[in-house]
C-alpha cells in the first residue's frame, strides 16, 4: 500500500517536472482552426498545446479572475486591450492574428443578392451586435442598406449558423469561418462593413508561446486560415 | 427598452399561467384520484422539467420548431410564420417548462380533499362536473393560487430555454432575463443593476405575499 502511494507520488512529481503543455484560451469561432493546426504543429515543433473555447466575453472574465491560460485569442480587438491595460501587459504582447470576413447566408428566392435586403420584410439572422463583433458588423450593414424588418439576434455567431441550419430562418449574416458547410453562402465584399480584427494576447511569456506564434506566420498555417474563412492580417 | 422587455415578461408569464391552469387543473384532479397504472409515469413526465437541464428542452424545441419538422411545417402551413423566435413559441417552451410547478401544488391541493367530500357530493346527487366546479375547486383555491404565483414566478424567472429559442427580438422575444443578459455581457453594469435588483425585490414581494397569505389561511382553518 505504502508502495504504490509512494510510486504514485513519484508519477505525479515526474508528470510536473515535464515541461507542461502550453494552455490556449480560443474564442469559440476561432477554435476549428487551432484544431486544426494542433497536429501540425507538434508535428512541426515536437511541442503541444490544449484548448480552453468560449465566448470572448466569458474567457476575458475568466483571465481577469486568474484563470491560467498562457495565450488568449480573442475574436475583437477591444477584449484584449482592455485585457492589456487591467492586467499592467506591455504593448507588444498584443498582436492582429487574423482578419474575420462576414457572409450573407440565403436560402429566401427574395434575396438573391445583399442589395435585395433593402425591401425584404423576411427575418434576418445575425450575432447579438452587443457581444460579436460580427454581429455589430452585421447590424451596420443592414442599417447602411436600409433593412427595416426584424433582426433575429443569436447569442453568437455559432447559434446564429444553428438557426440558419435549421431553417428556422432563411437568411442571415454570419462570420465565414461557421458558414462552411451551409447551403447558400455568398461572400460580401469586405470594403461594405468595418474591419474584423481578431487579437491575440500572450498572458505569459515562453518559449513554447513564442513558437506558437512563429508557427502562425508560416505558409502552411496561413493556408488553414485561409480555408477556414479568415484574411491574415497585413504584414506590419 | 426596459419598458417593453417588463411589459412581454408580464405578458408571457401572465398567457403562461393561464393557459397552464386550464391544462392542469383536470390533470391534477385525476392524479390526485386515479389508481392507474399510468399514474407513476404521468408523474415523472410532470416533473422531468424540475430535473433536466433548460438546455435539453431548448434542443428539442429548437428542433420541433424548424420547418424541417413536421411539427415546424404544420405551424408554418397553418399561421404562415415559423414558430422560432416568436411569443407563441416561447409560451410553449415556457408552458413545458413551468408545467411541474402548476401541476404540483395543485395535486397536493387534490390529495388532501380526501375522496369523502365528492363522495359525499355524489350521495347527494351531484354530477362530477358539478362536485368538481362547486365544491372541489373553491375548496382548492388556497392550492390555486399556490400554483398561479410559482407558475408566474417560475416563468418569469426563465432564461435557458428562451435563450435557446428566442431570438432576442426586442418587444418580442427579449424577456427581462435575456435583456439583464445582455447588459452584463456588454459591461453595461449602471442598467444590469437596475434589472437585477428590480427582478430581486418584485420575486421577493411576491414570495413574501404567497408565504404571509399561506401562514393566515392556514391559521384561520386551524382556529
Amino acid at each position: 500500500m505504502v508502495k504504490r502511494l509512494l510510486a504514485g507520488v513519484w508519477l505525479l512529481s515526474a508528470a510536473v517536472w515535464a515541461e507542461p503543455p502550453l494552455t490556449v484560451a480560443v474564442t469559440a469561432s476561432f477554435k476549428p482552426v487551432l484544431e486544426a493546426l494542433s497536429e501540425p504543429f507538434t508535428q512541426a515543433s515536437g511541442r503541444s498545446f490544449r484548448l480552453v473555447s468560449a465566448s470572448t466575453g466569458v474567457l476575458s472574465q475568466q483571465i481577469l479572475s486568474g484563470a491560467p491560460f498562457d495565450v488568449f485569442f480573442a475574436a475583437d480587438r477591444a477584449h484584449p486591450q482592455q485585457l492589456l491595460k487591467a492586467l499592467g501587459l506591455p504593448d507588444d504582447r498584443v498582436q492582429t492574428y487574423a482578419l474575420g470576413t462576414l457572409v450573407l447566408v440565403t436560402q429566401d428566392p427574395a434575396v438573391k443578392s445583399l442589395a435585395d435586403l433593402r425591401d425584404y420584410t423576411g427575418r434576418v439572422i445575425i450575432a447579438n451586435p452587443l457581444q460579436a463583433p460580427y454581429g455589430a458588423a452585421a447590424d451596420q450593414l443592414l442599417d447602411q442598406l436600409g433593412y427595416s424588418g426584424t433582426r433575429v439576434r443569436a447569442n453568437n455567431v455559432s447559434q446564429a449558423r444553428q438557426y440558419l441550419s435549421l431553417n428556422l430562418a432563411a437568411v442571415g449574416l454570419t462570420a465565414a469561418s461557421v458558414a462552411q458547410d451551409l447551403p447558400g453562402v455568398q461572400s460580401i465584399d469586405p470594403a461594405l462593413y468595418p474591419v474584423l480584427e481578431q487579437q491575440l494576447v500572450v498572458l505569459r511569456r515562453s518559449d513554447q508561446a513564442v513558437a506558437l506564434l512563429a508557427f502562425l506566420q508560416t505558409a502552411p498555417a496561413v493556408q488553414v486560415l485561409r480555408d477556414f474563412g479568415y484574411r491574415e492580417p497585413a504584414q506590419p | 427598452m426596459i419598458l417593453d422587455a417588463i411589459g412581454l415578461t408580464l405578458r408571457l408569464a401572465g398567457t403562461t399561467t393561464l393557459l397552464l391552469l386550464i391544462i392542469c387543473m383536470p390533470l391534477a384532479a385525476w392524479l390526485a384520484s386515479t389508481r392507474s397504472r399510468a399514474k407513476p409515469w404521468v408523474e415523472s413526465l410532470v416533473a422531468l422539467p424540475l430535473v433536466l437541464p433548460p438546455t435539453v428542452l431548448g434542443f428539442y424545441l429548437l428542433l420541433i420548431m424548424s420547418p424541417n419538422s413536421q411539427i415546424g411545417a404544420a405551424w408554418v402551413e397553418l399561421f404562415g410564420q415559423s414558430l422560432a423566435f416568436s411569443f407563441w413559441g416561447l409560451v410553449i417552451g415556457s408552458m413545458a417548462y413551468s408545467l411541474p410547478f402548476v401541476v404540483q401544488p395543485l395535486q397536493r391541493t387534490f390529495e388532501g380533499q380526501g375522496a369523502f367530500i365528492a363522495e359525499a357530493a355524489h350521495t347527494l346527487g351531484a354530477h362530477p362536473w358539478q362536485t368538481f366546479w362547486a365544491i372541489r375547486l373553491p375548496l382548492a383555491l388556497p392550492g390555486l393560487i399556490a400554483a398561479s404565483v410559482l407558475g408566474f414566478t417560475h416563468t418569469v424567472g426563465e432564461f435557458g430555454v428562451v435563450l435557446m429559442i428566442g431570438g432576442n427580438i426586442p418587444g418580442q422575444t427579449q424577456v427581462l432575463s435575456i435583456l439583464l443578459f445582455d447588459q452584463v455581457e456588454s459591461l453595461n453594469y449602471a442598467l444590469a443593476h437596475q434589472l437585477a435588483g428590480g427582478l430581486v425585490l418584485s420575486s421577493l414581494l411576491v414570495l413574501f405575499c404567497l408565504y404571509r397569505w399561506n401562514h393566515q389561511s392556514a391559521i384561520r382553518i386551524g382556529g
